[in-house]
C-alpha cells in the first residue's frame, strides 16, 4: 500500500493505492488519525487505485470516520472501484462514496497546495469587555500549618475557572486530611486526592447542584473569558512552552494580570503533586529535604506526552520598566511563581485527560469542558512547575496545539 | 496464617556496602491465601522469603507462623512446617538419586532420622498416584536418577515434594524463571492446582507480571526494602498488567526526587 497526499483548500486528498487488508489497515489508520491530530478535519479518500478493501480495512475507515465525526468534520471516498463501492454499499457505508469530481487547485493560486492547515496561531475575539473577578483564598503557605481561620468553603459554578488546593466534605474538619491540587473549569472539577495512589475525584455542576470544596488555597476566576487562542505546532514552532502562550496572552489582551484555561494535545508537562494533605501540617513539622518526599511527587521527568492538559491559571506580567524581578513587589510577595520567561509568572495546575481531538476554529470553553471532563476521568491533576535547575532542569510544560481561553482580571488582581 | 511484623534487616552494617534489605515489612497472609510480591531488582522479595524461612536473624520484628512466633527457631526447625521451591531447578533435589528416593526424602523431612531410605509397597504407590497427577510422564521413570529430567520436570517435582507434607506455608522464590516458556507455564499451572487444591498458604516471588495478574489473589510489590502497594479483594481483581507497570514507574519516580529536585520544588509551591 502507499500513500500519497496533497491539499486543497481545506481538504487533504490522500491517494491510496493497492490493498487495504490486515496488514495494512493498522498502518493506514494510524497515519489518518495522526493527519487529524496536525488539524486535517477534511479528508477525501482518492480510492481510484485502491485494488481491495477487506473488513480489517473497514475497520480502518471506520475509525477515522468516527474521529472526523466528533469534530464536526468530514470524510468522502472519491473514484473508488466497483469492487471497492461495493464492498462499502453491502457494509451500509456508501454515504461515504462521492461521485462529485475531486476538489482542483485554483490555477490562479500562486502556491498551490502550501497553504498551511491553519494559521499556527489565531485569536478570536469575544466578548473583550466583561472581564473576570478574581476570588482568592490564602490560607495555606508551604509548609506552614493550613490557617484555619482563612480556609474557606468555595463552590465552583459554570460562570467561571480557577485553581487551588482543597477538599470535599460536610466540614473543613472532615475535609483537612483529603486537601489536594484541584482545577475547576464551567463547574467541572477535578480533584486530587492527596496520595499517591489516588485517581482524581470529580465532581459536576448539574441542575441545582454547584460542587464545592474546602480550600486552603484557590485562585477562582468569574466571568467568561473574553478571549480565544487557538495554537498549532509548525515546522519552525515544534510546540508552545506554558509561558509562550502567556506571553501570546498577555500581546493579546494588552493588560497586566489575566486568568485563563489552556487545552491542548501534551508535549510533556513538568509538575508535582501533594501526597499527604497540607491539613496534616502542625506547628512542629518540618518539611525540608528528605521529609518533602513524603508530601509531594514530583513528576521526574517530562510526562503525559501525547495525552489532553485542561491548564488552568492565573498569571501576571511585570512590566519591564518596574526594575529587577527580585526588587518587583508582585515578585516577592505574591503567590505567583517563576516560569520560564523572567517577566511571568504564574499559577497554574493541570488536568490530565486521555487525548481528545478538538474542532478547529472558534469553539467556546463550555463546550470545550463538557466534551473533555464529559467523555472521560482524568489521569491526574498536577501543580506545574518550571523546573530550572542548571544541567537537569526538566524545563516547563508545553503543548504541540489547542485553544487558550483567556481575560483581563479587572478586580481582586490587586491581592495577587 | 503468617504474621511479619516490621520486619527489618540490614546487611553489612556500618560498611560502605550497607544494604538496607528490608525497612519495616508488615504484612499478614491469611489462611489459605495465595499471594505474589513482586519488585524491582534488589528490591527484598528474596530476603523477605529467607527471613521466613530462617536463613538469617532480622535486626527488628517477629514472624508469627499460626500464632507461634517463630522468629528466634533455627531454620531446621521450621523446615517442618515451611515448604520451599527455588529459581534453579537443581537446588530442591539430589540428582544422583532417584525420583521416588528424592520423594521418600521429602516425606521425612524434618523427622527424626534413621528409617531408612527402603520404600515400601503402600509408599510407592502413593508416590506412583501423586507423580501421575502432574501429568508429566514421570510415573514411569521413579527409579530413574532425578539428574537425567529436564528443568521443567525436576521443578515440577520439587513443587511436589515441597508440599508432600502440606506446609503451613509454602514459599515460592522465581520457581519458573529458570524455565523455558511452556514448562514455565506448566509448572505455574500446577502450582495454582496444588495451592487450590491443598488450601495452601502460599507467597511466591515473581518477575512475571502476568503470573502475578492471573495466579494469586492478591499482589504486594516492594521497593527499595518496603512495601509500597498491596492489591487485594476487589483492587486486586481489577487490576492489570498496565495498571502494575504505572505503579513500577510511580515508585521508581521517586528516586528522581533529588536533593536539587527538592530546592526547585521549594521555591514553586506557594
Ligand atoms: N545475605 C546477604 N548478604 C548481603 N547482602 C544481601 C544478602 N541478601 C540480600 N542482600 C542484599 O539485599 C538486597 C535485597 O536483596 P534480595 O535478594 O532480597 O532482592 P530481590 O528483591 O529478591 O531481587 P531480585 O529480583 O534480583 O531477586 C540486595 O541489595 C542484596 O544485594
Ligand atoms: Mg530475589
Amino acid at each position: 500500500m502507499e500513500l500519497q497526499e496533497r491539499k486543497v483548500d481545506r481538504h487533504l486528498i490522500i491517494t491510496a493505492s493497492g490493498r487495504l487488508d490486515a496488514s495494512w489497515s493498522e498502518f493506514f489508520q494510524e497515519h489518518l488519525l495522526q493527519r487529524i491530530r496536525a488539524g486535517e478535519h477534511h479528508i477525501i479518500l482518492d480510492a481510484a487505485a485502491l485494488s481491495f478493501l477487506s473488513s480489517m480495512g473497514i475497520r480502518a475507515l471506520m475509525a477515522v470516520y468516527k474521529e472526523l465525526r466528533a469534530i464536526g468534520g468530514t470524510f468522502l471516498i472519491a473514484k473508488s472501484t466497483s469492487m471497492v463501492s461495493e464492498t462499502l454499499r453491502k457494509s451500509g457505508l456508501g454515504q461515504w462514496l462521492s461521485d462529485a469530481p475531486l476538489p482542483e487547485v485554483d490555477p490562479a493560486r500562486k502556491h498551490p497546495g502550501v497553504a498551511p492547515v491553519a494559521p499556527s496561531l489565531e485569536h478570536f475575539p469575544g466578548d473583550v469587555d466583561s472581564g473576570l473577578r478574581l476570588e482568592i483564598v490564602d490560607a495555606w503557605r508551604p509548609w506552614q500549618p493550613v490557617d484555619r481561620q482563612r480556609s474557606r468553603e468555595l463552590s465552583f459554578p459554570r460562570d467561571g475557572f480557577g485553581l487551588g488546593i482543597g477538599g470535599a466534605g460536610a466540614s473543613y474538619e472532615a475535609a483537612r486530611n483529603y486537601l489536594g491540587e484541584f482545577v475547576a473549569v464551567h463547574g467541572h472539577v477535578a480533584v486530587q486526592p492527596p496520595d499517591e495512589r489516588g485517581r482524581p475525584d470529580c465532581l459536576l455542576s448539574e441542575g441545582e447542584f454547584v460542587p464545592s470544596l474546602h480550600c486552603a488555597q484557590a485562585l477562582f476566576c468569574r466571568g467568561a473569558p473574553g478571549h480565544l487562542l487557538r495554537f498549532r505546532a509548525a515546522d519552525d514552532h515544534p510546540c508552545y512552552t506554558v509561558s509562550a502562550l502567556l506571553e501570546e496572552m498577555f500581546t493579546i489582551a494588552a493588560t497586566t494580570t489575566i486568568g485563563f484555561i489552556a487545552a491542548g494535545e501534551i508535549e510533556g508537562l513538568v509538575g508535582a503533586a501533594l501526597i499527604a494533605s497540607p491539613g496534616r501540617l502542625h506547628e512542629q513539622t518540618e518539611v525540608g529535604y528528605p521529609q518533602i518526599k513524603e508530601w509531594l511527587i514530583f513528576s521526574g521527568e517530562r510526562v503525559f506526552a501525547r495525552e489532553q492538559a485542561v491548564i488552568v491559571g492565573v498569571a501576571r506580567k511585570i512590566p519591564e520598566h518596574s526594575g529587577s524581578e527580585e526588587n518587583s513587589p508582585v515578585a516577592s510577595s505574591s503567590s505567583l511563581m517563576a516560569t520560564g520567561r523572567r517577566s511571568i509568572r504564574s499559577h497554574m495546575h493541570a488536568a490530565v485527560l486521555p487525548f481528545q481531538m478538538l474542532p478547529n476554529g472558534p469553539i467556546a470553553s463550555m463546550a470545550m469542558a463538557a466534551r473533555l471532563f464529559g467523555g472521560a476521568s482524568p489521569r491526574a491533576v498536577l501543580h506545574l512547575v518550571n523546573d530550572d535547575r542548571p544541567g537537569d532542569g526538566l524545563g516547563e510544560s508545553a503543548l504541540f496545539q489547542g485553544a487558550c481561553w483567556f481575560g483581563a482580571i479587572v478586580e481582586g488582581g490587586d491581592l495577587l | 496464617m503468617l504474621e511479619v511484623k516490621n520486619l527489618s534487616k540490614t546487611f553489612s552494617p556500618g560498611t560502605v556496602n550497607e544494604v538496607r534489605a528490608l525497612q519495616g515489612v508488615d504484612f499478614t497472609l491469611a489462611e489459605g491465601g495465595f499471594s505474589a510480591i513482586i519488585g524491582t531488582n534488589g528490591s527484598g522479595k528474596s530476603t523477605v522469603l529467607n527471613a521466613i524461612a530462617g536463613t538469617f536473624q532480622p535486626d527488628e520484628g517477629r514472624i508469627i507462623l499460626d500464632g507461634i512466633d517463630i522468629t528466634r527457631w533455627p531454620e531446621f526447625k521450621r523446615a517442618a512446617l515451611i515448604g520451599r521451591v527455588f529459581q534453579n531447578p537443581f537446588a530442591g533435589t539430589a540428582a544422583e538419586m532417584s525420583i521416588a528416593e528424592n520423594i521418600v526424602m521429602a516425606m521425612k523431612r524434618g523427622r527424626r532420622r534413621g528409617l531408612g531410605w527402603a520404600v515400601d509397597r503402600n509408599t510407592r504407590e502413593e508416590i506412583g498416584a501423586r507423580v501421575r497427577a502432574l501429568k508429566m510422564g514421570l510415573e514411569d521413570r521413579l527409579d530413574n536418577p532425578i539428574g537425567t529430567l529436564s528443568g521443567g520436570q525436576r521443578q515440577a517435582l520439587t513443587l511436589l515434594m515441597a508440599t508432600w507434607l502440606r506446609p503451613r506455608i509454602l514459599l515460592l522464590d522465581e520457581h519458573t524463571a529458570a524455565l523455558d516458556p511452556k514448562s514455565a507455564a506448566k509448572v505455574a499451572e500446577l502450582t495454582s492446582e496444588i495451592i487450590a487444591r491443598d488450601k495452601l498458604t502460599a507467597l511466591m516471588v515473581t518477575h512475571s507480571m502476568q503470573q502475578a495478574v492471573a495466579m494469586p489473589e492478591r499482589i504486594i510489590m516492594m521497593h527499595r526494602g518496603k512495601i509500597v502497594e498491596d492489591y487485594h479483594g476487589e483492587m486486586k481483581r481489577r487490576v492489570r498488567i498496565p495498571d502494575l507497570v504505572e505503579t513500577f514507574n510511580r515508585v521508581t519516580k521517586r528516586d528522581l526526587f533529588s536533593e536539587s529536585a527538592a530546592v526547585m520544588l521549594m521555591g514553586q509551591y506557594r
